[in-house]
């Protein structure tokens, strides 16, 4: 069998041409199937007396995968041939390129291949080069390809870019037939055509002159070798099928595009002689950075903020899978907030949903999955709500501002919100997020006073703030300083807290982060609201320096003073209770991805603790792009600071500095190596930290070396059978096994036991988990 | 949750699910990200030659990816597949997927291409995202059937008195205990499991399974299509219309697979006979009061209606909303129809959650959120298990020991 495609750019006569070949092939005796790929679905209608057929994308919408039968939308025509049509979305909506996409798999499954057939002829538009309409140029699909043209430039130009597209699909094996010129009576058409098949290298195989018989042949629903078997153009598509039959037996060559470049197009557009040819180059968008993962896409933050309004309905329009990640996730930090913080109060919101977009929305347009589920909600009574979309939508081109206009209109007093954050096709999270963000704050009430003893804390997720007992403290500083409620702007809120949120007096940042700064700089442009200056302070010094600051911009000078002076006492008792276990002990730390240790370093330096090394992890930004920011702390001018940029680089230092405690080295804990982790820096906020610090800082020194679970599981536990790691044997002494046995107070695992005794021989130890090696290494010092 | 995965995410945790295999996620990282927390949560393996610098790999050992960029989309990213899976193909897994996210459907990469010029062609599958919003049991189901059709030829001798165990999934409640409690039970009828489809086999257990003598369903939401191939294959399949679940079910579910299998049943129902003895006897000591109380259920058909039943027959408990979030059974759904009429609960099926309701059955998180904010009284996690905790415990939700885990959950109230 053998597949051939026809492309060319739309109007060209593609089907013409298809379909008169089809029936010229099927006059030879040949079994022939025509597909046409074009969202016209035209491509066999002289085939079978001008009639529609049903498309597989009409079909598959309306029939259940049990119930699709080929002859349901196969069709025999004219000479015995079978007519399929893909068919497509109404131009304007959907995406077309997935729906043929769709068309080869479904009349796969179909059983398309079980048909007995000499030649299938797919005919493709192919002005539109997107992946989509490049599936019949794979090498599974076409073995030969025909291009049509005429010498209009633009019809050379699209016949260049179909080139172009083969050319994506290696070159391995010769696919191009050659050029068919399907003329218009352009000026020197035939000139033209063959400068440009000369400078790609193909023949020109066919010369179809224009004939008003193939209106007559139109006019009687058939095509022209049908309708006048003695035409000319008739006997054109026989010499046509003929070169087929060529193809088929192997007896003709075929070719290797060589695509002109956009200089030799312009070149032989005027006239003039084409230069030299050279090797196309394929276009790339040119991002040749290193990637190491955004993150989240935009959606996915933008669905976490506005989620943090517990009474706004928020729609995820795209496929039920991203509503599922972005609902699940925001579960999940509520159930982690729950499980660190005692304070939290559970609220069920289940304000999420999703317009779950199928293929079939794919390829048709969104726009009804969208209505559906707008109807939903304000049948509910809901009168605000937040249409967030995913990239599927923002590929498809779905018009939301259409769509909000509709429902609108549709619902009086509607306030459908939408953010176009079309998944990671604007940006990451934190992009996301910010969008949602200054929607959210539009609906802040810009005519309110600051008139009332409240803070607005403004954030932009809040995880950090609602670990631990950061709220806790937070409150109880703001309530020493006379303020009576905390507002979290916006976190577990309700719609009507946010749009009085003006009213309250004190606003603060959460952090000096780049979203969080960029949402208070539109709460105060747009809506006149005083930011303070600092953001929450982290740690002893940074609270009394804030509180002071607090007490002299908001005429609250001598409560601040009371403040502080609790402050004072509050945090040397606790140095007096815990600098006895700590002083002298030594530390290394690795900067947390807060990038902001400085509160941690006073705690340490306080209690008497030498700090060896401060490690900078130059990756430690997640979720961003780019470097993260310079490294700054008010004590790295009395530190050493080693900046590296590789964990493993950074864990190596760290066993061989062999430090009493390591603070922030959960990033290197990650690969299994054991420390002592002092990982617990996201309770930050206020001079609580610093004592709460204190005392696990004394709590963790007084603990277990190791944790002993990490030898428990066996070398093949948890799959270890993808690739597992080639490591030289490690060898050890007697002495060291005394010391390893002593550390842990004379009990030793019969595993590890095991292993230790393999090592002291230079064997590799056998059914030992990575986990163990690394405490032997530790405990050792080896490598 | 009022959204659950989808079959996209069946068809990436139906090749998670097997132990020496590899998903390449073809689509930007954000989509990646949730399925790559999942699946080290219910099914951690390590691979200490993956490093935080590992391309594409991006510091886990799980689901390398892609990571598109919106000038992927429009330029399209053959090279970025090609790549990926020179790295994937480094660590030598036994079955690799590219599976293209449903933004990288769109743009239609040639990954066939990719996977065969990376030398992957014998043991790689094209997963597209055209199950993109259906039931993640489709997902599963469908995604097995090509990887056992992919590995598994079928073979002419059988090997006597083996099963491949079908319908169980690493996304189900402590699949690892499901897998072992289901083998007990049939171990006592004399037929060895020799692969756990799906819910930790390794591919050579696949290959081999083509051998066994019985395919044995579970949940058959989740492995219709896939007992159907072993029955091409000419084994003999046993598929339930309601899964093992309660002691009642269970026994059911042991009679049918004795009469499909001629093999006796008597020490596999004494098995589960002796446990339910146990429940018994704790029940006597138990300080509770179910009677009158109400439950929802959101769960499959073959899994909600046996689950219904259990509560209403042996704790005289009451359905108040009885969902199957999508996924169709109609054996099950029948008998779910008959019961509700007959008792005069007809409104129940497809009815919306209360705002309060004793005892909710659904996934883990949801579970849990609705029993820290009290909404519910106790929750029971069925599938999907909550992020937030781990069984230490063996917790099947099915057979014998599956039931002690129900009221377990039912009766006690811390």
């Amino acid at each position: 069998m053998l597949q051939i495609a026809i492309y060319g750019k739309g109007g060209i006569g593609k089907s013409t041409t298809s379909s008169n070949l089809s029936y010229a092939l099927a006059g030879k005796g040949l079994k022939v199937l025509q597909v046409g790929c074009d969202p016209k679905h035209d491509s066999t209608k002289y085939l079978i007396s001008g009639k529609d057929q049903t498309t597989v994308l009409d079909y598959i919408r309306s029939t259940a995968p049990s119930e699709r039968k080929l002859e349901d939308i196969m069709v025999t025509g004219s000479g015995g041939v079978m007519c399929v049509e893909a068919g497509g979305p109404e131009p304007g909506i959907g995406c077309a390129g997935r729906g043929i996409l769709t068309t080869f798999d479904t009349i796969e499954k179909m059983g398309i291949a079980d048909i007995e057939k000499d030649v299938v002829l797919y005919d493709v538009l192919g002005d539109v080069v997107c992946g989509g309409f490049a599936v019949p140029m794979r090498n599974e699909y076409a073995d030969a390809v025909y291009i049509v043209t005429s010498g209009e430039f633009m019809a050379i130009y699209a016949a260049n870019n179909i080139l172009r597209g083969l050319l994506n699909f290696g070159t391995s094996r010769p696919r191009v037939a050659g050029l068919i010129l399907n003329r218009r009576n352009v000026d020197n058409e035939r000139e033209l055509v063959e400068r440009f098949a000369k400078g790609v290298g193909l023949p020109i195989v066919a010369d179809i002159p224009r004939s008003k018989e193939y209106i007559e042949a139109e006019r009687l629903g058939k095509t022209v070798s049908e309708a006048f078997p003695d035409s000319v153009p008739a006997s054109i598509y026989r010499l046509l099928a003929d070169d087929v039959d060529s193809i088929r037996a192997g007896s003709r060559p075929l070719y290797i595009p060589h695509p002109l470049s956009d200089d030799q197009l312009n070149d032989l557009a005027a006239g003039k002689e084409i230069a030299v040819l050279g090797d196309f180059t394929r276009v790339s968008c040119g991002c040749n950075r290193i990637r190491r993962g955004t993150g989240s896409c935009a959606s996915r933050g933008a669905v976490f903020a506005a989620g943090r309004v517990n009474d706004l309905p928020i729609i995820i329009h795209g496929p039920a899978s991203c509503g599922y990640v972005m609902s699940h996730t925001q579960d999940v930090h509520f159930l982690t907030e729950m499980g660190t913080n005692p304070n939290t109060v559970g609220i069920l919101r289940n304000n999420i949903s999703s317009t779950r977009m199928s293929n079939d929305s794919s390829i048709f347009g969104g726009h009804e999955d969208l209505m559906r589920i707008i109807r939903s909600e304000a049948g509910k009574g809901k009168r605000t709500m937040m249409v967030i979309t995913t990239c599927v939508p923002g590929m498809i081109g779905d018009n939301l501002d259409l769509i909000k206009k509709r429902a609108e209109g549709e619902f009086p007093g509607l306030n459908l919100v939408v953010v176009k954050a079309d998944g990671n096709l604007t940006g990451g999270s934190e992009e996301g997020r910010l969008m949602a963000m200054k929607a959210i704050i539009s609906f802040i009430d810009e005519n309110l006073k600051p008139t009332e003893m409240e803070c607005n804390l403004i954030d932009d997720n809040f995880i950090v703030y609602s670990s631990g007992r950061n709220g806790e403290w937070t409150e109880r500083l703001m309530g020493m300083l006379g303020f009576s409620k905390v507002h979290k702007i916006i976190d577990n809120v309700f719609l009507d807290e946010v749009v009085g949120c003006k009213k309250n007096i004190l606003n603060v940042r959460t952090f000096d982060d780049p979203t969080v700064n960029g949402m208070a700089d539109v709460m105060a442009e747009e809506k006149g609201m005083r930011i303070f200056e600092d953001p929450l302070p982290k740690g002893y010094s940074e609270t009394l320096a804030w509180v002071e600051k607090v007490g002299k911009e908001y005429g609250l000078v001598e409560r601040a003073a009371e403040a502080s002076e609790t402050i004072k006492r509050e945090y040397a008792a606790a140095l007096e209770r815990h600098r006895p276990f700590l002083e002298g002990k030594t530390a290394d730390i690795i900067a947390g991805i807060l990038g902001d240790d400085d509160w941690i370093i006073e705690v340490l330096l306080d209690a008497g603790v030498r700090i060896k090394n401060l490690f900078v992890l130059r990756m430690r930004m997640g979720g961003g792009r780019g470097p993260g920011p310079a490294f700054k702390s008010r004590y790295a001018d009395k530190l050493n600071v080693r900046e590296m940029s590789n964990p493993m680089e950074v864990k190596a230092a760290v066993e061989e500095d062999a430090p009493d405690m390591v603070v922030g080295g959960v990033m290197i804990g990650w690969h299994g190596q054991q420390f002592k982790e002092f990982s617990r820096d996201y309770q930050c906020f206020t001079h609580y930290a610093s004592i709460e610090y204190l005392d696990y800082m004394h709590t963790m020194m007084t603990s277990a070396p190791t944790m002993g679970w990490r030898s428990w599981g066996g070398a093949d536990d948890g799959g270890a059978a993808v690739g597992p790691a080639v490591q030289k044997p490690m060898r050890i002494t007697q002495a060291q096994i005394g010391a390893i046995k002593s550390r842990m107070g004379g009990i030793v695992p019969p595993r590890m036991e095991a292993a230790l005794n393999a090592m002291k021989e230079g064997r590799t130890p056998e059914g030992v988990p990575p986990e163990m090696i690394g405490m032997i290494k530790t405990m050792t010092g080896g490598s | 949750m009022l959204v659950k995965p989808d079959g996209f995410f069946g068809v990436t945790m139906a090749i998670e699910g097997v132990k020496d295999s590899a998903v390449l996620m073809h689509g930007p990282e954000g989509c990646r990200k949730n399925l790559w927390a999942l699946t080290m949560k219910v099914f951690p393996r390590r691979d200490a030659s993956v490093n935080m610098r590992t391309p594409y790999y991006m510091g886990s050992p799980r689901i390398p990816c892609t990571d598109l960029e919106s000038c992927d989309y429009i330029y399209g990213a053959y090279d970025r597949v090609f790549d990926a899976l020179q790295h994937v193909k480094e660590r030598d897994p036994g079955l690799v997927a590219v599976v293209c996210s449903p933004g990288a459907s769109l743009i239609g990469d040639d990954c066939q291409k990719a996977v065969d010029e990376c030398g992957l062609s014998d043991k790689a599958l094209i997963l597209d995202a055209d199950l993109s919003s259906k039931p993640i049991n489709v997902g599963i189901d469908l995604t097995l059937r090509r990887a056992v059709e992919k590995l598994a030829p079928p073979v002419e001798k059988k090997r006597e008195g083996t099963a491949v165990l079908l319908g169980n999934h690493v996304l189900q409640k402590d699949w690892e205990s499901v897998n072992e409690e289901m083998s007990r039970i049939l171990g006592l009828m004399g037929i060895e499991v020799i692969c756990c489809l799906g819910a930790g086999s390794t591919v050579e257990e696949i290959r081999r399974s083509s051998e066994a003598e019985f395919a044995v369903v579970i949940c058959p939401e989740y492995a219709i299509e896939t007992a159907e191939l072993y029955r091409e294959y000419g084994a003999v399949t046993v598929v339930p219309d309601l899964s093992p679940i309660g002691f009642e079910a269970t026994d059911a579910w042991i009679r049918l697979v004795s009469e499909k299998t001629g093999r006796g049943c008597d020490a596999a129902l004494g098995y589960v006979d002796g446990i339910r003895r146990r429940a018994y006897r704790r029940m006597l000591a138990a300080r509770f009061d179910t009677d009158a109380f109400k439950f929802c259920i959101d769960a499959e058909p073959s899994i909600c209606y046996p689950l219904a039943r259990f509560f209403y027959d042996n704790l005289q408990m009451v359905p108040a909303c009885l969902r199957y979030d999508g996924v169709s059974y109609p054996p099950a759904e029948n008998l779910m129809k008959e019961f509700l009429g007959r008792i005069g609960r007809g409104e129940a099926l497809d009815g919306d959650v209360p705002d309060y309701v004793e005892i909710l059955c659904t996934d883990g998180n949801t579970a849990d959120m609705y029993m820290r904010s009290r909404h519910c009284l106790r929750g029971v996690d069925l599938r999907f298990p909550s992020m937030m905790n781990t069984e230490f415990l063996p917790q099947p939700l099915f057979g014998a020991v599956g039931a002690l885990y129900i009221l377990e959950r039912v009766v006690n109230r811390f």
